[in-house]
């Protein structure tokens, strides 16, 4: 009767703290995803790529550590440059988000390389999309899949 | 003796003089862009597109003659290029849609013949274009006809791999109607810019 007694202690204990741990990250904000979309690509495509704005309203510098999609075998973002008319692309590995800045992926600069589709992603549908920061937490976005 | 050599150097004269007339007669004064206007770059003169045979991805044959009387507009890349070549083909594909655009012919040409076959080609196209024609065919063919154009490539990663990563010269090319490359516009690419510099370019030269 006593064990039972404190394990039920201890998942209150958990549950009032995992509460204050949230809580504290609703005040603490993170960066946010604006206009993020996919572009909707040719049947049987298996690179699609995001496009959004970064904005780190916060006082905190982050980082960006890891991205990936239920909807995809792998996510990497992109750096893109045009040495001598040439397109290359990088990996970028961790992306850093300034306190007040903004990280702008558009076409031509970075975008999120999205891999190998695990289902048909039509114009309207919405994919998932989760960017590791640095601090351990999450920011969930929602990706619209547009032309 | 005397007199052959003399002869000799008046057919060589005549060579000259008719060489340099064709270059001035054909050839105007280069066209002179507005200062701002980065990476537009004129061929002058225009070089002669190479011999070449690639494969429609109507199943169709295309070579350089496929050029002649009509200007167009082409694009090297590789179809699972995720950023660069679609943003291209969307250019392509808003100034399809533009009633006041000349009548022009937008081409898409792989540098990755081994995963675009006819049909991904197909696949590609149609998204963007009902009319867009894609190009594929066999590696020196392709190389026959992007080398002169300097449309350098290069695989990076596993070639084995659905995954392989293909770096490539991502210009815009304009194709005269007597099948010459008249000038190339590099990236990046947006609709305004490519199609303000393709009016232009095609105003002048037509």
């Amino acid at each position: 009767m006593s064990s039972f007694a404190t394990i039920t202690n201890k998942r209150l204990t958990g549950f009032f703290f995992s509460l204050l741990l949230s809580a504290n990250s609703w005040a603490q904000t993170q960066p946010e995803l604006v206009d993020a979309w996919i572009t909707a690509a040719p049947p049987g495509s298996r690179n699609l790529a995001g496009y959004f704005i970064f904005e780190n309203k916060t006082t905190n510098n982050f980082k960006i550590i890891k991205v990936k999609s239920p909807a995809f075998e792998k996510v990497e973002m992109h750096q893109v440059s045009f040495p001598n008319g040439m397109m290359r692309m990088t990996e970028i590995e961790e992306l850093a988000l300034p306190a007040g800045q903004t990280v702008a992926f558009e076409t031509g600069t970075r975008h999120l390389m999205l891999i190998g589709p695990k289902h048909a992603l039509p114009i309207g549908s919405k994919v998932k999309v989760d960017f590791s920061l640095n601090n351990g937490e999450i920011i969930n976005a929602q990706l619209d899949v547009r032309r | 003796m005397k007199k052959s050599k003399n002869s000799l150097l008046a057919i060589i004269a005549v060579i000259f003089l008719g060489i340099t007339w064709f270059f001035i007669a054909e050839e105007p004064p280069i066209l002179k862009l507005p200062n701002d206007w980065e990476g537009i770059i004129i061929e002058s003169p225009p070089t002669p597109a190479p011999t070449f045979t690639f494969t429609q991805h109507n199943g169709k044959a295309f070579s350089e003659k496929d050029f002649l009387n009509k200007w167009s507009l082409i694009f090297f890349g590789y179809t699972n290029c995720p950023d660069v070549c679609p943003n291209a083909m969307r250019v392509f594909a808003q100034m399809a849609q533009d009633p006041k655009l000349p009548a022009t012919e937008f081409i898409f040409a792989t540098v990755d013949p081994k995963r675009d076959n006819t049909s991904r080609i197909a696949e590609f196209v149609n998204f963007f274009g009902k009319d867009f024609i894609g190009l594929t065919g066999d590696k020196k063919e392709i190389d026959k006809f992007a080398r002169p154009f300097g449309v350098i490539y290069d695989y990076e990663g596993d070639v084995n791999s659905p995954d392989y990563i293909v770096t490539h010269f991502a210009a815009i090319y304009v194709i005269d109607p007597k099948a010459r490359l008249r000038a190339y516009i590099l990236p990046p690419h947006n609709k305004i810019r490519v199609q303000e510099a393709y009016e232009l370019i095609r105003n002048y030269y037509e």
